[in-house]
């Protein structure tokens, strides 16, 4: 991948929630909603399941960004399971901030079902927002493997 | 102040009271964690050392008390603690491994001169018993060196300060409340097996993470560290956004449940709408 800054690409690396973020994914896929072609997105059944290794592991493993999208608060599909999320990634964003990697690659947002279209938004405003820093210092690791 | 305690516990256990008590020994100059059952043995009982006095057993992954507990459930154990010691003992408590109402916790504060050498806040025991508590210094002030860089410095900094990590994995073994049976810092997705220095900042990242809510700054892990890599700089600016986002303290209250692990809401949060 390119790095130079005019033709930078950023890859986002989306973990989505099985009940609301991925299917609000879907719902802007079979609405023909334009966004960036930029996410990778992994489904789970729950934000709450989304370690903050994961979150870390994919920034150390090269994505620019890692969006992690779950049900609004209340609308969990597992009661409380987003409650989880909301505690751990301003944590996470803390510690990787102090690490002296960008909180702004690491993004949290609740979209729901319905949501196609805020969806589509969150994704062309993390690309906008991810070409402005620029690539991931820490794409590559300090070993190949 | 010693020998107050020491006439304190001889008369706990000549009065049967306790078992036995728990402190730090000091013989042919080593200072090492002793329980002492006889009072006769007490003349050797020391305190205001760096040494701490509940650790984490390897590799059973147990508090040392608990390992004491579960030998002799029911008997009644007085723990000399610092501040430091006794918060490492409610965090374990509220993972279930001590039981608290079992334990005579006697503490004793330490003096301006050990808060600073150890970068203490918080450098007095709940159950102070013995000595004049002191203000510690401000985390503020200690942590400002790495508040006031870009991230990029900071990325710079790190970088630097672990390519010097030998992964001897003194961190998390010197660690008080470090009792994950099953540790991160060994998953081989992390960082792999053999390799030195270990992977900015995968490594360090799980230890750091996964100790946030439960870090009692006791200063251990840096003490361990044999190249001297500063590692509470981040773990008092973790324990500062745990506070803050939290509304959690470490090591205050053995009932308190660790926020990352529980689902509800700090009530300071729901009072303030936010």
């Amino acid at each position: 991948m390119s790095s130079t800054p005019d033709n930078f690409e950023p890859r986002i690396v989306a973990f989505l929630c099985n009940w609301c973020s991925y299917t609000g994914a879907d719902l802007a896929g079979i609405s023909r909603m334009n966004y960036p072609a930029n996410v990778r997105a992994i489904r789970l059944m729950c934000s709450g399941s989304v370690k903050p290794f994961f979150i870390m592991s994919a920034l150390h493993k090269g994505a620019d960004g890692v969006l992690i999208g779950g049900c609004h608060i209340g609308d969990c599909h597992y009661q409380t399971g987003n409650h989880l999320t909301k505690k751990r990634i301003p944590i996470t964003r803390e510690l990787l901030g102090a690490l002296g990697i960008d909180p702004r690659r690491v993004r949290l947002e609740w979209i729901s079902a319905a949501e196609g279209q805020e969806f589509a938004e969150v994704i062309h405003e993390f690309v906008k927002e991810l070409k402005a820093l620029g690539p991931n210092p820490l794409a590559g690791g300090d070993h190949a493997h | 102040m010693l020998t107050e305690i020491r006439k304190h516990c001889a008369d706990l256990l000549t009065r049967k009271q306790v078992a036995a008590v728990y402190g730090l020994r000091e013989r042919d100059g080593h200072t090492a964690p002793y329980l002492f059952t006889r009072a006769e043995d007490l003349d050797g009982l020391t305190v205001g050392t760096k040494v701490p006095v509940t650790f984490t057993l390897r590799p059973a992954k147990k508090n040392i008390i608990s390992a004491f507990q579960e030998k002799c459930p029911g008997q009644k154990i007085a723990v000399l603690v610092r501040g430091c010691d006794e918060r490492g003992l409610y965090e374990v408590a509220k993972r279930g491994q001590i039981q608290v109402a079992d334990l005579a916790i006697i503490g004793y504060a330490c003096d301006a001169d050990q808060a600073r050498a150890c970068h203490c806040p918080r450098p007095h025991p709940q159950n102070l018993k013995f000595g004049e508590k002191v203000q510690g210094p401000s985390n503020e002030a200690f942590i400002a060196k790495i508040v006031n860089m870009s991230v990029a410095e900071r990325e710079a900094f790190w970088r630097a300060q672990f390519s010097k990590c030998i992964k001897c994995y003194g961190c998390r073994n010197s660690c008080p409340v470090c009792i994950c049976k099953e540790c991160w810092m060994e998953n081989d997705a992390f960082s792999p097996t053999g390799w030195l220095p270990p992977d900015f900042p995968m490594f360090h990242f799980v230890h750091f993470y996964h100790l946030s809510d439960s870090c009692i700054e006791c200063g251990a892990c840096v003490d361990a560290c044999p190249m001297d890599i500063p590692l509470n700089l981040i773990r008092k600016v973790l324990s500062k956004k745990v506070q803050e986002e939290l509304f959690y303290t470490a090591g205050q209250d053995p009932e308190e449940k660790p926020p990352l692990a529980s689902r509800e809401e700090a009530k300071e949060r729901l009072e303030k709408g936010i």
